[in-house]
């Protein structure tokens, strides 16, 4: 790191002190069918930074944010991961600290901003993100579920699903088509929706390992205020990509620190675990080869996090190059809890009550979402090839065949 | 881990080299037979390519290992010989002015296998050997033996040989590893674009073959493989720029992560260009053959990863 000044290492050595003193010393609770449990938590932690003057690093002081600068973001970003905070990509927070936030600083009305903005900061209010949809996966375009505006109400009918943590949340940024007979990117709206609004059904949906990460949410005749649109009726998708600039995939730096410690971490138990000859796993060459690879590949992740923070700090707005890094991230990811799963043999068999975030085995099956949710790996591929190698649109081949 | 991307200096250096190599060294050379890299080393010398680490005064550019890195990336899309190794860091072992003037060939030796140094463009008697920690210039004139990439000169010379100088030093072999990973990576780099303009171009069923997701999603392996190598690339050459306790770490798996992503690149190459890949009148099997030779070079990378899995790295 080139720190620069001592004003840096200053900042950076406020920054680790006031989290030593602050990070929980439990983990988060699992995330449960009813999430109370893992929502207060969140709140708690959320309630924490605020009092601290942590809440909003990359907010705008005039939204109440503190403000850091580039550098002093990654710095935050870094020291965060490495105090072992809790996990910022965990979706309640993401998407309300992220995103939500975010989209009304950049899109809302100054009513939204002044009603929503401190209960986001603060912690009281958690958000859910309503995009996703039966037929509206990797596809979002092809949302279906409608609003009609009736005097000064939308009406909602129709379905999410994956909406991440939603039986914990107070708010969804829900995206909805509102222009009757609308295709594609046209006709839609981002609008707040209120989970308690009646006519609202939330079907949480039991993951593979165990845990309830996402639900199915309903709607059915759910009013909403037509105050509550942001950005103005049918500019939805302007407003949903309104955030991606505006944490420059500083955030990555996170992700990246956690990923390299998983490696570390699984070295260290190759290091201290022996097979059934009685020798280390590590001492077995192929294994040694294996998890320098995957070592390799983080150090590059790694190196990759920092091209793209650097170049932030020439104020460039990452493009298609942060789905770079989101690939990696979500595959390395995969290959190291495989290898894990692998090197634990027949003990991998056993669901222990290690807590999820340290367990090797739940966060084996929680790693397949990994290349699934946010853009799928296939995706992700389709836009390296489109938008940096310019390679023909594959929709192309889709809308002639049809 | 250092923030910084390159500077205008930088880009501005290896844009120089880019162009120039774009006119005086284009890929059509190699495929044509023309002169070997090797008998222009006075072209590069001229550029002051050899020795730029070295001061100033001592007939150098005085810069560092960063800009050396960046100037071999462009030579690595050329296709330069990978003897350009031996060619940039013999000035920093010998104050012979041949060496810096480019009048003097130095080969580059990839290792020793059964007793022997395996050396690549040494046809002038002379070539660079890396060791642990050690770096030799070395006179031999080796057994030739023919190369999988017949526009290398590949020989077998008895070792140990003749040492003409030695010197211990450890950062200047991570520098040798840096120098290979920037060839591997602008090798990398032409493969990815190669295959990229072939899917782009070539049509069949009626459309690009690019369109299809088969062919697609492999270019974008390709892309991701060389926006890790130069990643990993410029952070290790800051690295040991910075004499960080890592380096030795970094520029190695900045080799070994640029030979592996450059071999699986540049066998899809192939495979993209179809039968016309199968032959010798397209460069993808050049590609290929010199990644080979690249990817051998200063460590068996069947067993690299096992020797990083536990060296120290940053966290």
């Amino acid at each position: 790191m080139d720190e620069g000044s001592t004003a840096l290492a200053a900042f950076r050595a406020e920054v680790r002190d006031w989290l030593i003193a602050n990070v929980p010393a439990r983990p988060a609770p699992a995330l449960t069918a009813d999430g109370q449990a893992h929502g207060a938590y969140l709140r708690a932690w959320q309630h924490t930074l605020h009092d601290g003057g942590w809440a909003g690093v990359n907010w705008p002081a005039s939204h109440g944010g503190r403000d850091l600068s580039p550098m002093q973001q990654i710095i935050w970003y870094e020291e965060y991961a490495r105090a072992g905070a809790p996990d910022s990509s965990f979706s309640g927070l993401s998407v309300s600290q992220s995103h939500a936030g975010p989209t009304l600083i950049q899109a809302g009305s100054p009513e939204q901003q002044a009603f929503h903005l401190p209960g986001i900061l603060n912690g009281t209010d958690l958000w859910c993100q309503g995009f996703s949809e039966p037929g509206a996966g990797s596809d979002l375009a092809g949302i279906r579920c409608r609003g009609e505006v009736v005097g000064d109400e939308i009406i909602v009918n129709g379905q999410k699903i994956w909406t991440s943590s939603a039986q914990l949340a107070d708010w969804q940024e829900l995206v909805i088509r509102t222009e009757a007979g609308s295709t594609r990117h046209k006709g839609l709206s981002w609008v707040i929706c209120d989970m308690r609004t009646p006519g609202i059904i939330v079907r949480p949906i039991k993951s593979m390992d165990g845990e309830w990460h996402n639900c199915e949410v309903f709607y059915d005749n759910v009013r909403i205020p037509l105050s509550h649109v942001v950005g103005g009726l049918g500019n939805g998708w302007k407003v949903s990509m309104a955030t991606l600039a505006f944490e420059r995939g500083r955030s990555f730096i996170g992700s990246q620190i956690r990923l390299t410690r998983t490696v570390e971490r699984l070295i260290a138990f190759a290091g201290a675990t022996n097979d059934a000859s009685g020798e280390a796993l590590i001492a077995d060459r192929s294994i040694a080869v294996r998890l320098g690879v995957l070592r390799i590949r983080a150090a590059a992740l790694k190196a990759m996090t920092y091209v793209i923070a650097g170049r932030s700090l020439n104020d460039e707005v990452p493009g298609a190059e942060g789905t770079y890094v989101a690939l990696l991230l979500a595959e390395l990811k995969q290959q190291v809890y495989q290898l894990w799963m692998e090197l634990l043999e027949a003990r991998g068999l056993e669901v222990t009550d290690t807590p999820h975030g340290l367990n090797p085995v739940l966060q084996y099956l929680f790693a397949y979402a990994a290349t699934i949710g946010g853009g799928t790996s296939e995706v992700r591929r389709n836009i390296i090839a489109e938008r940096i190698l310019h390679l023909p649109r594959h929709e192309a081949v889709a809308e002639v065949a049809a | 881990m250092s923030l910084i991307v390159p500077d205008a200096d930088q880009l501005a250096l290896a844009r120089g080299v880019a162009d120039f190599l774009a006119d005086a060294f284009p890929l059509a050379r190699i495929r044509e037979g023309r002169a070997r890299d090797t008998d222009r080393w006075e072209e590069l010398a001229g550029l002051g390519l050899f020795g730029m680490a070295l001061a100033e005064d001592q007939g150098g550019l005085g810069l560092s290992i960063v800009e050396e890195a960046l100037v071999a990336r462009e030579l690595g899309k050329a296709l330069v010989s990978p003897a350009v190794i031996g060619a940039m860091l013999a000035p920093r072992l010998s104050d012979d002015p041949a060496l810096l003037n480019g009048e003097r060939q130095v080969g580059i030796a990839i290792g020793t296998i059964d007793g022997e140094a395996r050396v690549i463009d040494g046809e002038g008697g002379l070539f660079l050997l890396i060791e642990d920690g050690a770096l030799s210039l070395v006179e031999a004139s080796g057994r030739p033996l023919p190369c999988i990439d017949d526009s290398l000169h590949l020989s077998a010379a008895p070792w140990p040989g003749m040492r003409l100088a030695q010197i211990q030093n450890p950062t200047l072999v991570l520098a040798a590893h840096i120098l290979a990973a920037a060839l591997l990576t602008g090798l990398l780099e032409t493969t990815r674009d190669m295959a990229a303009d072939f899917a782009r171009t070539r049509v069949q069923f009626g459309r690009p073959i690019g369109a299809f997701q088969a062919i697609k999603h492999r270019c974008a392996d390709a892309a991701l493989g060389a926006e890790m190598s130069w990643a990993q690339l410029w952070h290790a050459a800051k690295a040991l720029e910075a004499q960080a306790p890592d380096a030795p770490f970094q520029a190695r798996a900045a080799k070994w992560l640029a030979g592996d992503e450059a071999l699986k690149a540049a066998r899809f190459d192939i495979q993209a260009h179809g039968g016309m890949g199968f032959t010798q009148e397209v460069d993808a099997q050049l590609l290929l053959k010199r990644t080979h030779v690249l990817h051998q070079m200063f460590g068996d990378p069947r067993l690299v990863p096992a020797t990083l899995a536990t060296l120290p790295m940053e966290v």
